[in-house]
């Protein structure tokens, strides 16, 4: 009896890992954008999470979620190597997706870009009262406001997903990344925040422009493509 | 003095037309449509630029122009951005699709009379010989097509064509003068009632202001094409890239369709496979789009200086169309009152 219990609450539980993280009504929208996130942020490893701790936090989530041989919740050696591993390669994607020192946000009323270093650049497109979705052959994107929080997911072959969860400190000077990673290979998710202080690129002395047969055109004075 | 100057030139006696006694019809290409808003969710919708659309619909009539001047069986063919242009065959061109993919563009072409001697849709795929890019292929097809429309009609007809598109020219300017001559049906067409006298003074002037706009015209046309040889390289390119681009787009989706998924499924190899798929994917597309922004920086400068002539000369001809239509108007008040 109770390990059918136990086997009804994993169920839920895993349902509700698989709800999505941005929901219709997050997707609506008022122009303009709630919260201002425009401008170049650099990490603040001082107040980072540490892999190896969240990797502890998922260990004890998994473990108390996971029944021993009575069907009560067990501890760390219940654990299976393939629960173990699962959690790794979630930890492993996770840190190498958080990877950038720096994040360069370009914010307009169309669309909130998050440049990355060695990556792609998350994007939150508006349009029509509602955010827009980016996808291509191989997932999609969506993104919503969860009060002043921006939400992003991406949604990847075999259900894997990752979460981006964006916020603002009210002095405008702090930003916290929280970013998750769920698969349905692994019963828990991985969760791990990133902190990123505002910051004022030095200005180079040169004004640039991209061109298509001249490459980078740089001028000391203003250039006006 | 301007005013000195016009009405000196309408009463000075006409130089001979050009191309009288001959069946060459004058062509007019408006800039093209460009098939989408300006609104920039266009991008979103359509995965089309408005600012590049914008740019090719400007760029595109000149290649088209060039093709059937070569033809040496037309009269002048002149790009203008005038939608409304009363000329012996209008080219309209609206741009349907434009993309690494190839070209679709809607071509209507409108005779004075308000005859359609084409309205059809042409395509070209991108192809492999980068000496002949897509448009010029979508060209030669539509001046053949133009070509055996109008061997299909008359010298008889075509040479009425002159004839209805310069009373129609008249009629603009002068049309109490020259309403008389032609009628215009609800459905657009319009057919000449009767001629003018040869000798018409007020025809006269007609074409000579008509020849004087032409100049202006041609000279404004003379410094598009040098524009237009600085924008061809540069579309080139884009064009190109644009191609490359879609190719690996393409052969990218196919890999991963078809590919092996590699290490076990939940391993860090399978779900790193199938984040990097999507991230290389979106690279991709974000080059396209610097890409893009490139283009326009650098092409932006000419189209603006192109912009600024059209400009020029639109505010040139409205404020003399005005100036003339009320000389003219006037001639024939004097003229008509000397006649009771």
């Amino acid at each position: 009896m109770r390990i059918l219990l136990f086997t009804f609450l994993y169920i839920l539980l895993s349902g509700c890992a698989q709800k999505p993280a941005v929901s219709e009504d997050m997707q609506k929208i008022d122009s303009p954008p709630p919260v201002d996130f425009s401008g170049t942020w650099q990490r603040n490893y001082a107040r980072d999470d540490e892999v190896g701790r969240a990797l502890q936090a998922a260990y004890y989530e998994l473990a108390r979620t996971t029944p021993d041989r009575q069907g009560a919740p067990g501890g760390y050696g219940s654990l299976s190597q393939r629960d173990a591993d699962a959690v790794v390669a979630l930890a492993r994607l996770a840190e190498l997706i958080t990877r950038s020192d720096v994040l360069t946000i370009v914010q307009d009323d169309h669309e909130i870009r998050v440049g990355r270093e060695d990556d792609f650049s998350p994007v939150c497109r508006f349009g029509d009262g509602k955010t827009v979705p980016v996808s291509n052959s191989a997932g999609n994107e969506i993104c919503g406001w969860s009060g002043t929080d921006l939400v992003s997911q991406l949604s990847l072959a075999d259900g894997l997903r990752v979460v981006h969860r964006l916020t603002v400190s009210e002095d405008e000077e702090q930003l916290r990344v929280i970013t998750t990673v769920t698969s349905p290979t692994s019963r828990v998710p991985f969760t791990l925040r990133r902190f990123y202080r505002k910051f004022d690129q030095p200005a180079s002395g040169f004004h640039c422009i991209e061109t298509l047969t001249m490459k980078r055109v740089c001028s000391t004075r203003e250039i006006t493509p | 003095m301007i005013r000195r100057l016009l009405l000196a030139m309408l009463l000075l006696p006409a130089f001979a037309s050009a191309q009288d006694g001959g069946v060459a019809l004058n062509i007019t290409i408006p800039v093209f449509g460009t098939g989408v808003t300006d609104d920039s969710s266009a991008y979103a919708e359509f995965g089309v630029f408005p600012r590049i659309r914008a740019i090719e619909a400007q760029f595109l009539p000149f290649p088209l122009r060039r093709q059937l001047a070569a033809t040496g069986t037309w009269g002048a063919v002149r790009v203008a951005d005038d939608v409304d242009a009363i000329e012996e065959l209008v080219i309209h061109g609206d741009i349907l699709r434009s993309d690494g993919r190839g070209l679709e563009v809607h071509i209507r072409a409108v005779d004075a009379s308000g005859d359609t001697w084409l309205d059809e849709r042409f395509s070209a795929a991108p192809g492999s010989d980068s000496a002949r890019p897509a448009y010029e292929r979508l060209f030669a097809d539509v001046v053949a097509r133009l070509e055996a429309a109008r061997q299909s009609r008359s010298a008889d007809a075509l040479a009425r064509l002159r004839d209805t598109a310069l009373l129609r020219y008249g009629a603009r300017l002068a049309p109490s003068t020259f309403s008389q001559y032609i009628e215009t049906t609800r459905d657009g067409r319009t057919t000449v009632r009767r001629l003018p006298a040869n000798n018409d003074p007020m025809l006269d002037r007609i074409r000579r202001i008509r020849d004087a706009e032409y100049v202006i015209v041609d000279a404004t046309d003379e410094k598009y094409e040098l524009l237009h040889a600085d924008v061809t390289t540069i579309y080139g390119v884009w064009r190109e890239f644009n191609r490359q681009s879609l190719l690996y787009e393409a052969s990218d989706e196919r890999r991963i369709a078809n590919g092996t998924v590699p290490g076990e499924r939940g391993s860090y190899e399978a779900l790193l496979y199938a984040y990097e798929n999507y991230k290389y994917s979106r690279i991709t597309a974000e080059e396209r789009d610097d890409m893009a922004v490139a283009f326009d920086n650098e092409v932006r400068p000419i189209i603006e200086r192109l912009d600024e002539r059209l400009e020029a000369y639109d505010a040139w001809r409205e404020a003399k169309y005005s100036e003339w239509n009320r000389l003219l108007e006037e001639l024939h008040d004097v003229e008509t009152r000397f006649g009771e």
